[in-house]
């Protein structure tokens, strides 16, 4: 049995290598195969083969035969499988009653809550729990999460150096294989390895983990251990990919660029969400031939185990699967047989970043200023937001914006600070001392304001334009308008020319004196006062028809900004974010971003 | 050359703009299902609504008189897609205290631009009849209209507005009413300026039209 299936696999395996075309799914993906050997292999393969018939019942032991319990449609699992992209919430539930689900649960909770970020010692560890790549297929299963470890140094291009994902694996959705594998950038860019996703093995290594349940103190532990053996000598402390370039085999499949027309390729920032979102490639690695690699200990003319460092360490028969297997050292993924590796960044669109954080970490203030809608003057906040510890979060204090009265009730935003990020305020239902009605979505002055947060400076020297954002809470809930992605310091100044100017100091503010700013003033007011005094429309009508008006009469204008909102649900704020744009139609759509 | 190139650019682009051709529908009354400024349409006030502002009109009291002037013009609009075109009032003033004059806009009424923003006084923006309508007085609508004062350099002042409609007083004699307040200023405090964005102090920090609500006279 075991030799025909060894020989079935050589057959597959030949005429595998022979035809050496692209193979395209029903998907039409563009395939790479790549070989790491040339055709010469083939015959060795084959010659190994009839050895190793001869010597199978006296040297290949139990664990040998698990080398070879690869399904012989690996190949094919991998071509035929999907990745999506879930949170840890959707995940877990999808698993909940799985080994996986299990697995997980033991991993990431303590005291029963999910760990966000933790801190080990002098090694803080962040796991994106919101942006986790899962690609399954029938008798294939990969979780990658987006890891930061300490402080992110940076290359040349101004990227984290160093990337980090830790990956459960498996091939029965029981048994799955844990590592935290390690991209190096220092000396190439994550837009080059987009265009050559090949270049995979000379760039990844892995921090060998340890038998600890707790994911976060997994990765403090094993990571300071492995920085542990850094030397002069031996600069390089964590176990290359490298060392198997010369018996792996490599099923790339490439990635997708976004939806939109620019076709950003991943990493490159992109306004698309949800499946519109640009892919990366992924690589199915073989390892079976590395049973004879030198690194294993074994030779031409027989396998059998060898020592460090190719010893084989999991147990065949795990006795508590729900643990998972830590991946110690290289041999490991030799005894696997293959891995699955999607290089996941986190989510880089900015604005999904802001959203995320405007919602865990100013919930409180949102529900403050939808509680005091009954008051006639405008109230609101400013906000900055950072990256700290990986997580993009609210950097306190917030700052709070001068109370208008009720002579005059609108709240100043360029008052607010211009290392900011954005101001939230409210639009009560009714405004100033004559009660007249306000408009509940922006006003023109709202959409100038955007562009003051804009700015880089001494304070926020890294501030990046689709972080700026200007929020309204009203009556249907709260609302954000945000520049695109794609926006830079570099672009922005000829992206919008025709609704900024540029002061002495070289900040760019949205300038009233444009004339487009008049029209759109005269437009949304004219729109705003015929759908707040109709009485033909409910309630809900008009929520769609506002947020209708101002998406038409910012196209029209040619100002570019995304549109957001988040439903009061019942005064929570509990639910998600939905892009709000136009449709061919005309009509307005709603994108849940998650 | 280059002159050459820029006349044959603006005649092409003069021609190419009186080529349009526009729908015309009522300033006020349009279809719902079109915006207001939608490119290819001529919002044209079909009624006369505006024309009971035309004219000349004078406000005195104390050592304050001013005089208004309103003339309705039709303007093109400019978006992405093309343009639309729109009757609005035009306005200007002149503001006299102690019989020196501190301002005088009316003269470019007459003029010609290119941008409604270019006038110092410009609107049309009706508020429709409405239960809670500001001031409202029958018939219960108003006029919204933009205004600004010439060498202002003060962001607070800028994109301000005033609310005006046409009354018949005790003697049946047409009087406007105009009513400027604080509410104009949107929130802003003219003395505040951002220094560390850039921002220099301003040199203007008061307006030559006081807040207030004015009842001006019809001269002709």
């Amino acid at each position: 049995m075991h030799v025909k299936k060894l020989t079935t696999y050589l057959v597959q395996n030949f005429l595998f290598v022979s035809n050496n075309t692209a193979v395209f799914d029903s998907r039409k993906k563009k395939l790479l195969i790549l070989k790491q050997k040339n055709m010469l292999k083939v015959k060795r393969v084959a010659m190994k083969l009839l050895g190793m018939c001869l010597l199978l019942s006296s040297v290949i032991s139990c664990q040998q035969d698990d080398v070879y319990h690869q399904s012989d449609n690996s190949v094919s699992e991998f071509t035929e499988g999907k990745t999506s992209v879930m949170n840890q919430n959707e995940l877990m539930n999808r698993y909940s009653g799985d080994n996986l689900g299990g697995l997980l649960k033991n991993s990431f909770e303590q005291e029963k809550s999910i760990q966000k970020t933790m801190s080990s010692g002098s090694t803080p560890v962040y796991i994106d729990l919101d942006h986790i790549q899962v690609f399954e297929s029938p008798n294939m299963h990969a979780i990658t999460y987006h890891v930061v470890i300490g402080d992110i140094d940076k290359n040349i291009n101004g990227e984290p150096q160093t990337r980090y994902n830790l990956v459960y694996y498996s091939k029965d959705y029981i048994n799955y294989y844990v590592t935290l594998l390690r991209y190096d950038f220092s000396t190439t860019s994550l837009e080059r390895f987009i265009q050559n996703p090949s270049d995979i093995m000379s760039m990844l290594s892995f921090v060998p983990l340890n038998d600890i349940e707790n994911i976060y103190d997994n990765i403090a532990y094993s990571y300071s251990e492995g920085l542990r053996s850094t030397t002069e000598i031996n600069p390089i402390s964590f176990p290359q990919f490298i060392d198997l370039s010369d018996c792996a085999e490599l099923v790339v499949e490439e990635g997708t660029p976004c939806a939109g027309r620019a076709k950003h390729e991943y990493g490159e920032s992109c306004s698309k969400i949800g499946s519109e979102r640009a892919t990366p490639s992924s690589t199915y690695m073989d390892f079976s031939d590395c049973f004879d690699s030198p690194i294993f200990g074994g030779g031409g003319s027989g396998g059998g185990g060898g020592s460090f460092p190719g010893t084989p360490t999991p147990d065949p028969e795990p006795i508590n699967p729900i643990k998972g297997n830590p991946i110690k050292k290289i041999g490991d993924f030799v005894y696997v047989g293959d891995f699955f590796a999607q290089i996941n960044i986190g989510n880089n669109n900015q604005n999904v970043k802001t959203l995320k954080a405007i919602k865990r970490d100013i919930k409180a203030d949102l529900q403050d200023f939808n509680s005091n809608l009954n008051l006639a003057i405008e109230i609101g906040k400013g906000y900055q937001f950072k990256t700290i510890n990986g997580v993009y979060s609210l950097s306190l204090p917030s700052f709070n914006l001068q109370n208008p009265s009720l002579q005059k009730p609108k709240i100043d935003m360029t008052k607010a600070r211009a290392y900011l990020c954005g101001v939230f305020h409210t639009h009560p239902i009714k405004l100033g001392s004559q009660n007249h009605k306000h408009a509940p979505l922006f006003s023109p002055a709202d959409l100038r304001a955007i562009f003051r947060f804009t700015n880089a400076s001494s304070i926020v020297s890294d501030r990046k334009p689709s972080e700026a954002f200007i929020g309204v809470v009203n009556k249907y809930g709260a609302y954000v308008v945000m520049l695109p992605n794609d926006v830079t310091q570099d672009n922005i100044a000829t992206k919008y020319e025709d609704f900024i100017s540029t002061n002495n100091n070289g900040r760019i503010f949205g300038d009233e004196d444009k004339k487009v700013w008049k029209e759109i003033e005269a437009d949304l007011n004219d729109k705003y006062r015929k759908i707040d005094n109709s009485s033909t429309l409910d309630e809900n009508e008009k929520k769609v028809e506002h947020e209708k008006t101002l998406l038409e009469v910012m196209r029209d204008k040619g100002l570019e900004l995304n549109l957001y909102f988040l439903a009061k649900d019942e005064g929570e704020f509990d639910g998600s974010w939905q892009k709000v744009s136009l449709n061919t139609y005309g009509g307005v759509q709603y994108t849940t971003i998650n | 050359m280059k002159k050459i190139f820029l006349l044959l650019f603006t005649a092409l682009f003069t021609f190419t703009t009186q080529a349009q051709s526009y729908t015309t529908v009522d300033r006020y009354d349009y279809p719902d299902d079109i915006r207001y400024g939608e490119t290819g349409y001529y919002f044209k006030d079909t009624q006369g609504y505006l024309d009971q502002y035309l004219g000349n009109w004078q406000y005195e009291s104390g050592n304050l008189k001013i005089q208004m002037r309103f003339v309705k013009k039709t303007m093109i609009r400019y978006n992405v897609s093309g343009t639309s075109k729109t009757d609005l009032l035009v306005g200007g003033m002149i503001i006299r205290k102690n019989n020196v004059t501190v301002m005088s806009t009316i003269a470019s009424v007459n003029q010609t631009k290119d941008y409604m923003s270019e006038y110092f006084i410009f609107g049309g923006t009706r508020f429709n009849n409405y239960s809670d309508c500001y001031n409202c007085t029958v018939p219960e609508q108003r006029v919204v209209m933009n205004y600004r004062e010439p060498d202002n350099d003060n962001r607070a002042f800028k994109d301000l507005f005033f609310r005006i409609h046409v009354y018949m007083n005790a003697q049946n004699e047409p009087r406007l009413r105009l009513e400027f307040t604080q509410e104009a200023l949107q929130g802003r405090d003219p003395n505040w300026y951002d220094a560390e964005f850039g921002d220099t102090a301003p040199t203007k920090t008061t307006l030559h039209l006081p807040f207030g609500t004015y009842d001006f006279e019809k001269i002709d």
